[in-house]
């Protein structure tokens, strides 16, 4: 038995102090991974081979042949949607645009049912970020708004925010205060020095309000905050000596939207006239924010990426995967490291089901219920290497601690975009 | 009422096994406010049918710390099945907010796979 540090690959924290006991190529044991860390690496149903549908019924079959069947399917659709992309290296995403370009279809990943408007606040304003290191050597207040990281980021309290002694912070939680704004109470409000309790979809005008006090106005009640509450914590915000706001799902999907996160960015910027203050999106899966920073590097746009003239173009609301499936453009889709048939709207479900679908997944995800191809993988972080980006844009490097024969999503992804040049143009790339 | 669906560690912890029970149990149950569930004529545990011009579903109700008025199911098949999607928009489904009406009912639970297929 070997005992071997991972990075867990499960959510945008990417958590760098897990360590597995290792027998026979078997993990045996986990240390310090929260509950989620746990359940991935222990649980799951594993596909443990290659299938393919004839006939209605999905029947085993050889790799090869199921890469020839995935290929076909590309090379005849004429709007192929490849989906997903958030939980495998920034290796096969490169790879996969790659793909995408060859065979003009559209790419995009899950920012688009998470933090897409986030990055199109970020588009409007830009980001006064850092990184998690400089929040936990430096901050005394914490503000987590829309999000409850106890149950979708179990650790990110304990690493880098509320708990840990940092270099300027010695005393940790004791130097520290938190405010949660969210529209019900959770598990992390409870912690909170103060839980402001808002009302749905009124973000944007309590940011108004915020910033508006920031100045000397005096401001009216505002979704459901009492004025004088409102003010008081403007000064709070103004006399921090280093303030984050977090922010997550509960802005982007409600109300204003991106305006949402554009309003909270320009509170961070004003707030930048009186002391330091960052913010930061909560990232879910663990590498999104690298499917994003691969795909701005290699075509300019961070997620719902259209091809079908040839070259990279954006415009969310119509190239995501979501806008092609419900509007009908989309006729065959390949589906990696996500499950949109447990994560989509029930419109995109049912458009999904009626085309050729493709997945790649390790494990039997809702997703290859509907599959036509099915192609087991390595779990990258575990079974393969590769690099991965956490929420705070430090890319950091996922290693493999089991040889599990499995192929990786790159090697799959390359084998399909090699057969794919062969049925275009009769010869490897 | 308005639904918002969003993530809980339990259904964290079910997201590589979706075809299990305990992935159904988690995630088609939701919480609701004592005083919504009392009028409605709900008893805690019992079957509620969500109906809105996307769809229907049938959960299971819980009371919880929640405001009234407000409905909050973990995100999943069930939630998706009264989500919408606003096309021309910015790409993000509606999956907070969502406007549902609510009515007691003695209809059993769909499993995972009679909603997927």
């Amino acid at each position: 038995m070997e005992r071997k540090n991972i990075i867990c690959p499960f959510c945008g924290c990417l958590c760098d102090d897990v360590y597995v006991d290792v027998e026979e190529d078997k993990i045996v044991q986990i240390f310090n991974g929260c509950i989620l860390c746990k359940a991935k690496l222990s649980s799951g149903e594993r596909v443990k081979e290659a299938l393919v549908r004839v006939d209605g019924e999905l029947v085993p079959s050889s790799y090869e042949d199921a890469v020839e069947s995935a290929a076909k399917i590309l090379v005849e659709s004429s709007m192929p949607v490849l989906y997903g992309w958030s939980n495998t290296s920034c290796e096969t995403i490169s790879q996969g645009i790659r793909l995408t370009e060859k065979i003009r279809g559209v790419i995009d990943n899950t920012s688009s049912v998470c933090h897409g408007p986030s990055l199109l606040g970020i588009h409007e304003t830009g980001l006064p970020t850092c990184t998690l290191g400089e929040v936990k050597n430096r901050s005394d207040l914490i503000i987590y708004w829309g999000c409850n990281p106890v149950h979708a980021h179990p650790r990110h309290m304990s690493r880098y925010t509320l708990m840990p002694r940092g270099y300027f912070r010695r005393n940790g939680l004791m130097e520290r205060e938190l405010i949660v704004v969210d529209v019900r109470s959770t598990d992390t409000s409870k912690l909170a020095d103060q839980f402001i309790k808002i009302e749905p979809g009124c973000d944007y005008e309590l940011f108004s309000a915020l910033r508006a006090a920031l100045r000397g106005h005096t401001v009216p009640d505002v979704a459901g905050i009492k004025s004088k509450t409102i003010t008081e914590l403007s000064l709070k915000l103004k006399n921090a000596k280093f303030g984050a706001l977090f922010f997550g799902v509960g802005l982007t999907m409600s109300g204003a939207k991106h305006r949402n996160v554009e309003n909270a960015i320009a509170l961070t910027r004003d707030l930048n006239q009186f002391t330091r203050f960052v913010i930061m999106p909560m990232r879910g899966h663990y590498n999104v924010d690298g499917v994003n920073q691969v795909l701005t590097w290699q075509t300019g746009y961070p997620y719902g990426v259209d091809f079908s003239r040839g070259f990279p173009r954006y415009n969310p609301g119509e190239y995501c995967a979501n806008d092609l499936l419900a509007s009908g453009s989309a006729d065959s889709a390949l589906i990696i490291a996500s499950d949109p048939a447990a994560h989509f709207p029930r419109e995109s479900l049912e458009a999904l089901k009626k085309i050729p679908v493709i997945s790649i997944d390790p494990f039997k995800s809702l997703t290859s219920l509907i599959s036509d191809v099915i192609f087991p993988s390595a779990i990258t972080g575990i079974e393969a290497s590769g690099t991965a980006y956490r929420m705070d844009c430090v890319p950091i490097t996922l290693r493999k601690v089991v040889d599990s024969g499995y192929k990786t999503d790159k090697e799959i992804i390359s084998d399909i975009l090699n057969k794919v040049v062969e049925l275009q143009h009769g010869s490897k790339v | 009422m308005k639904l918002i669906s969003g993530r809980t560690i339990e259904q964290g912890m079910h997201l590589e096994d979706k075809t299990s029970s305990g992935y159904k149990d988690v995630c088609s149950c939701c919480i609701m406010n004592r005083k919504d569930m009392f009028r409605l004529g709900l008893s805690d545990q019992g079957n509620v049918k969500l109906k809105n011009k996307f769809g229907e579903v049938v959960l299971k109700a819980c009371i919880g710390e929640i405001d009234v008025g407000l409905i909050f199911l973990p995100l999943g098949p069930w939630a998706n099945a009264v989500t919408g999607h606003e096309k021309e928009n910015d790409g993000m489904p509606l999956f907070k907010g969502i406007c549902v009406d609510v009515e007691k009912t003695d209809e059993k639970i769909k499993n995972v796979e009679e909603l997927i297929l």
